[in-house]
């Protein structure tokens, strides 16, 4: 567990506060992520993604709980209300820049890759991802055809996938 | 050109990595999933691809989240294996064939190695357990002790000595943190109080002694007080009396230790 949290929790730590975005919901989601991990971890199959891709799957489902938990409660609205013009903008939490980013020669690369989307398809992927709005979301807040909204994802994603297969096989796993 | 080879759930493979998929769409891609390795594989690599991305930010771990991560694993069930429920078989009725006798007898030695196993198991479990929780007690203890030097390497921390008013070999330092309203009390040669008494500290504010905590130093004569609530107003000294165990809400005792703030 302490290898897993040395080597995993500063990315998914910084994964929870693009979800969250505040800081210690983002902290509460590491806590629980690895919790969780450690009471599944006989049921992690290797052939089914990476240990990373696994932790992942489990911090952005917490922390898009938490999230909607505050929602809920009203919170976010006061909070953006509050954090006014200081909010990260629609659209860019794969490549919005954090205050205390961690060098790190692969994470840079990735980010570089992700600039290379087309600006339409990365926030489209990440409305999805971060803020895990269905494709009718999407189209409503993006004011754009569902059929337009689909093909941005398949788009942008099949492109990630060939843009981080070019950087090699070296990965979070 | 398209390809035709393509299987048309592939084109749903980014929907489904993104969790885009729901209702009788989603039940139709998982059925070709598991007949269809390369949809699968497809899958696995989208889903690597984004977690890539959704990763390529960390940031600086927070001191004591590391404590908080363990402490919450240690309290969590451990992590079991999926069981497998042991048949039990009836004994064969006498009479039957030798080959029946021995595979009952194998069979029997197989339950007993399971049984064997699962607590050899359990006990490792234990183990692990025990050692997780010696981790999070040291990390604990590491990670309070980090505070303690970080907030006594603070520059605008303010010390002040209490100078005995009797015997003058016992040292009694007061650290200030005013940021924090918090205060740490160290204490060294100091003979513990009679019984049924105790060290009792005092905040001087506008002239009137607040009372504080009260402490008691060790067989070795030391005293370590952390994290001591300051109270509200200037505090320009502290004191130290001794009071019946729990403390008085005034001094009820000549002052012992004396010390003054630099203003």
């Amino acid at each position: 567990m302490s290898v897993l949290y040395d080597r995993y929790a500063p990315n998914l730590l910084g994964l929870a506060l693009r979800i969250t975005r505040e800081t210690a919901d983002a902290e509460e989601v590491v806590v629980d992520t690895f919790a969780q991990a450690w009471r599944e971890a006989a049921r992690f199959e290797t052939g089914r993604g990476s240990v990373a891709a696994w932790l992942a799957t489990i911090a952005r489902s917490r922390a898009l709980d938490a999230m909607r938990s505050r929602a809920r409660r009203g919170r976010l609205a006061d909070a953006a209300e509050a954090e006014g013009d200081s909010a990260p903008a629609m659209g860019s939490g794969f490549a919005s820049p954090v205050a205390d980013l961690l060098a790190d020669e692969r994470s840079r690369r990735i980010r570089d890759a992700l600039m290379e989307l087309p600006d339409a398809q990365r926030a489209a992927l990440d409305l999805a991802y971060f803020e895990g709005l269905s494709q009718t979301e999407i189209a409503e807040r993006l004011g754009e055809p569902l059929g337009t909204v689909k093909t941005r994802v398949r788009l942008g994603l099949r492109k990630l996938r060939e843009l981080l297969a070019a950087l090699g096989p070296e990965g979070y796993a | 050109m398209s390809d035709t080879s393509r299987h048309p759930m592939q084109e749903l493979v980014e929907e489904y990595a993104l969790d885009l998929l729901d209702g009788e769409a989603k039940a139709a891609f998982e059925a070709r999933m598991v007949v269809d390795a390369e949809l699968a594989h497809s899958v696995v690599a989208s889903r690597e691809a984004i977690t890539a991305a959704a990763l390529s930010t960390p940031v600086a771990l927070p001191p004591g989240l590391k404590a908080r991560v363990m402490a919450q694993a240690v309290a969590a069930p451990a992590p079991t294996a999926p069981t497998t429920e042991a048949k039990v078989l009836p004994f064969a009725p006498a009479g039957r064939s030798h080959a029946t006798l021995w595979l009952g007898a194998a069979l029997a030695a197989s339950l007993i190695a399971i049984v064997k196993l699962s607590s050899d198991l359990r006990q490792q479990q234990a183990a692990t357990r025990d050692a997780l929780a010696e981790v999070v007690r040291t990390a604990t203890v590491v990670s309070r002790r980090d505070s303690m030097i970080a907030r006594l390497t603070d520059p605008s921390l303010e010390l002040v000595t209490l100078a005995s008013t009797g015997d003058a070999r016992p040292a009694l330092k007061v650290y200030l943190d005013r940021k924090r309203r918090t205060a740490l009390l160290s204490v060294a040669s100091l003979e513990t109080a009679p019984t049924g008494q105790a060290y009792q500290l005092w905040f001087i504010v506008d002239g009137k002694p607040v009372p504080s905590v009260t402490f008691n130093p060790g067989t070795d004569g030391r005293a370590l007080v952390q994290d001591v609530a300051l109270p509200e107003g200037n505090v320009v000294a502290t004191a130290v009396t001794r009071e019946p165990t729990g403390g008085s809400p005034a001094p009820t005792s000549p002052v012992l230790f004396v010390g003054s703030l630099k203003t």
